[in-house]
């Protein structure tokens, strides 16, 4: 059989077999194909697919995110530095040779004096 | 590689991504954050308190009044004037560290005033609140400011609904009390009233305070009664606004200060304090100093030189100043000393005449204190380090194995070249008052009150076998080998010291006088050592065989190496030993000279048994027995010896007997004798319940 012959021969049992259905909305179908009232525009957008660069994304994703974490911590480290003024949060007292001192203050009066010693 | 993704897909990712961020921001950092500060604050991390007020100024509402609630209000103790950082007083410094988080730091007064005057305004109405308040009302009450104090309180008890009775009465009290501190008697008498008339069941606790402040005001207002005041300052001319001042009585003053002693009180502005309807007793001022006060600074007293006597009527004067601590210059900072010498210098204090200079010898935990030289009259002097090696301690225990012993670093004392020494100096005036020492509290918090560390080596020495056995915790073997090194060398002084040391402590522990061998080496000891440490025991020795030519002959010798400053206990037990003897005159000026020098007034009955023996009446006595009153000792209740005079005294009085005399100075004559059944022979015998009572007080002191 020749194709144009084939092709007619499909046609004819389509139409046989189809006869009996009516396709309705057309008019819907050509809308979307080809959009014409904002709001059908608006959806063709919505509705749009996008094929994006995985790589390329997901590097400038990853800049950003460290950016945002190291001004973060630049923060906290701060804050810790101004607090270290603080005059006695949360020190110890210790007594030693009779005096009262704060743990660290005499650990490193200790540990200084020691240090001149050996040298 | 690539992605596949509608647009509308891609909103929605975007969508969730902002609300997450937003979500995280608003709810989770900030938790994160409070979690972050009360954790910082508990641990005491530097910054946490920072942290944890930024928290709380961010915070609102309920989660506001929840950390205001957790980390100032339970804390903080009550309108408790015993809250202070430092405790000082009778020659003690106290440090209080009782919190229940105990790295934290610690609020100042400005910071507990702006968040507690939130609370008091906006916090729940609840029990809390009333904690509240009376915290708030403490800290405006430090800083002079009781009519804030007042309304504070008073705003409290508005804010309180009916189910809060209790509470609101409570408030009312601490109002009537601070009322009643500013001497506004009548304001604290009617808030007292409208508490009585209607009296709670249930409050039965504060009813009592009711009455017993009702007592009070009247005590106050009644001129007849004694009071107590004075002022505080520095001796720089800074007035001591807001301190804690406490009148204790002698029964208070062996445990650390609670809540429910009655005289408490703060300083004004210009550092006046006063205790007005003081009943009669015996009293010593305390003070309550935060650490940024006393930093640098002292409290010069000693322990028992500040009795206030008090019986009724005297209205007196009592101001107090804080002394600059002595610097030390040198030895310090742990300084190695190998010479044969060292010499001490500090810093001269004005209007000193003479300084004591101290030691301590380390121990497991803490330090042996010891006297190195008394009445030294410049501000340097230098010492023999045979002179240190003398010097005598008590001593501390150590565990060796199962077996406590003697510590032996603490019996080496000074002769231990792995030691690490501290010492310290006192500075007194020509009337023997304390005027400062170096001591104290240097915590840099104002200025640079560190100062160098007071530490230093003696490695003079080294080490001898026997040195090394002792510290080994051997100390029979240590005893054989110190003998056999003193056999070896009669010149090595101090093998001789420790075996006589060892010797001694043998016969203690086996509860057991001293044998004639060991005296014979204490002898010899007393014969080449010439600071006079080594004669008291041969003084107990000879005194307990009565042999009493050599005590006469040892306690002038004790007398000339302490250039004719004896201890007052040294004294003291020669005098009884003259009086042993039937020496009563003799006895009687040594009793009175020791008296003289000691505060405590140990032996106060034993001289007045010498003086009523003597003179034959009771009204000496009668006012030495006031003037002296003899000092508790923790809580033992010492014998009231005026109580005991004015019982012989009516005695005598009642009795008619002309004999009543003749049979209390031999009855006083037993008990010098010391003899224990005679002297119960005596009581049984007799029929004098007073001079009973006094003849047994009499024969306990010692």
């Amino acid at each position: 059989m020749k194709p144009e012959q084939e092709q007619e021969f499909i046609r004819r049992r389509l139409e046989e077999e189809l006869g009996d259905l009516r396709f309705l909305r057309g008019a819907e179908v050509l809308d979307r194909t080809h959009p014409r009232s904002w709001r059908a525009k608006l959806r063709a957008l919505w509705n749009y697919e996008l094929e994006l660069p995985l790589i390329p994304i997901g590097a400038s994703f990853a800049v950003l995110l460290a950016i945002f974490l190291v001004a973060q911590l630049q923060e906290e480290t701060g804050k810790g530095e101004t607090a270290g003024d603080m005059p006695r949060s949360g020190r110890q007292l210790v007594e030693a040779g009779g005096n009262t001192y704060w743990k660290d203050d005499y650990e490193r009066a200790v540990e200084g004096v020691e240090i001149k010693d050996q040298s | 590689m690539k992605l596949k993704i509608k647009v509308k897909h891609l909103f929605a990712l975007a969508v969730a991504l902002c609300a997450s961020f937003i979500l995280l921001q608003l709810i989770v950092m900030p938790r994160i954050d409070v979690a972050m500060a009360k954790k910082h604050f508990e641990q005491g991390t530097s910054g946490g308190k920072n942290d944890l007020l930024r928290v709380i100024d961010a915070s609102s509402g309920g989660d506001k009044w929840e950390l205001i609630r957790r980390y100032m209000i339970e804390n903080g103790s009550d309108m408790s004037l015993t809250r202070f950082d430092v405790i000082a007083g009778d020659g003690t410094f106290y440090s209080s560290t009782a919190t229940s988080y105990p790295d934290a730091p610690r609020w100042t007064g400005e910071e507990r005033i702006k968040y507690l005057e939130a609370y008091v305004e906006g916090g729940p109405a609840d029990g809390y609140l009333v904690r509240a308040a009376k915290q708030l009302a403490f800290e405006y009450l430090v800083l002079s400011r009781t009519e804030d104090a007042i309304r504070a309180l008073e705003r409290t008890e508005q804010r309180l609904t009916g189910g809060y009775d209790n509470q609101k009465r409570e408030l009312k009290f601490a109002r009537a009390k601070i009322y009643a501190d500013a001497e506004q008697f009548e304001t604290a008498e009617r808030l007292l009233t409208e508490l009585s008339e209607k009296p709670n069941q249930k409050g039965t606790y504060l009813n009592d305070n009711i009455a017993k402040l009702q007592t009070r005001i009247m005590e106050q207002r009644d001129d007849t009664k004694s009071s107590v005041s004075g002022t505080i300052k520095r001796s720089d001319g800074q007035p001591m606004a807001g301190i804690g001042v406490y009148l204790r009585s002698s029964r208070d003053v062996y445990h650390s200060l609670i809540e429910s002693e009655p005289y408490q009180t703060l300083t004004d502005a210009e550092g006046n304090f006063a205790f007005k309807g003081v009943a009669p007793g015996s009293y010593v001022i305390y003070i309550g100093l935060g650490f940024e006060q006393i930093d640098g600074w002292t409290l010069p007293v000693s322990h028992d030189e500040e009795w206030i006597d008090l019986r009724g009527g005297e209205h007196l004067t009592r101001d107090i100043t804080l002394q600059r601590l002595i610097q030390l210059r040198s030895p310090v900072d742990q300084q190695i000393i190998t010479g044969k010498t060292v010499t001490f210098e500090w810093e001269p204090v004005e209007g000193a005449a003479y300084y004591t200079l101290n030691g301590t010898f380390p121990i497991e935990n803490g330090t042996v204190g010891n006297r190195i030289k008394d009445h030294i009259e410049s501000n340097s002097i230098e010492i023999p380090l045979e002179t240190l090696y003398s010097v005598e301690s008590g001593y501390s225990y150590k565990k060796f194995g199962d077996k406590d012993i003697p510590d032996p670093s603490n019996l080496l004392g000074y002769a231990d070249p792995s030691s690490r020494f501290s010492w310290n100096v006192e500075a007194y005036d020509a009337d023997g008052k304390l005027l400062t020492r170096s001591n104290g509290y240097r915590l840099n918090l104002n200025e640079q009150t560190m100062g160098p560390l007071p530490f230093f080596y003696l490695k003079e020495r080294t080490l001898t076998d026997a040195d090394r056995l002792l510290l080994e915790g051997r100390m029979d073997e240590a005893l054989v080998e110190y003998k056999a090194a003193y056999e070896r060398d009669e010149q090595d002084e101090h093998s001789l010291r420790m075996m006589v040391k060892l010797l001694r402590i043998n016969a203690t522990d086996a509860k057991r006088p001293l044998d004639a061998a060991s005296v014979t080496y204490l002898e010899k000891l007393a014969s080449v050592d010439d600071t006079g440490n080594d004669i008291f025991p041969l003084i107990e020795y000879y005194g307990s065989v009565e042999d009493w030519s050599q005590v006469d002959h040892y306690y002038g010798m004790l007398k000339e190496a302490r250039q004719g400053r004896v201890e007052s206990y040294s004294q003291a037990y020669y005098g009884k030993l003259l009086l042993k003897q039937g020496r009563v005159q003799e006895g009687a000026a040594q009793l009175r000279q020791a008296q003289e020098n000691d505060p405590s007034n140990r032996f106060i009955g034993t001289y007045l048994a010498s003086v009523i023996y003597l003179s034959g009446t009771l009204d000496t006595a009668e006012e030495l027995a006031l003037q002296y009153p003899e000092r508790s000792y923790y809580d033992q209740n010492n014998p009231d010896w005026s109580d005991l005079v004015q019982g012989l005294k009516e005695e005598s009085q009642d009795s008619n007997d002309d004999s009543y005399f003749s049979k209390l100075k031999e009855a006083l004559r037993v008990c010098f004798g010391g003899e224990k059944t005679e002297i119960e022979n005596w009581t049984a015998e007799s029929e004098y319940s007073a001079m009973k009572a006094f003849i047994k007080a009499l024969s306990k002191v010692d």
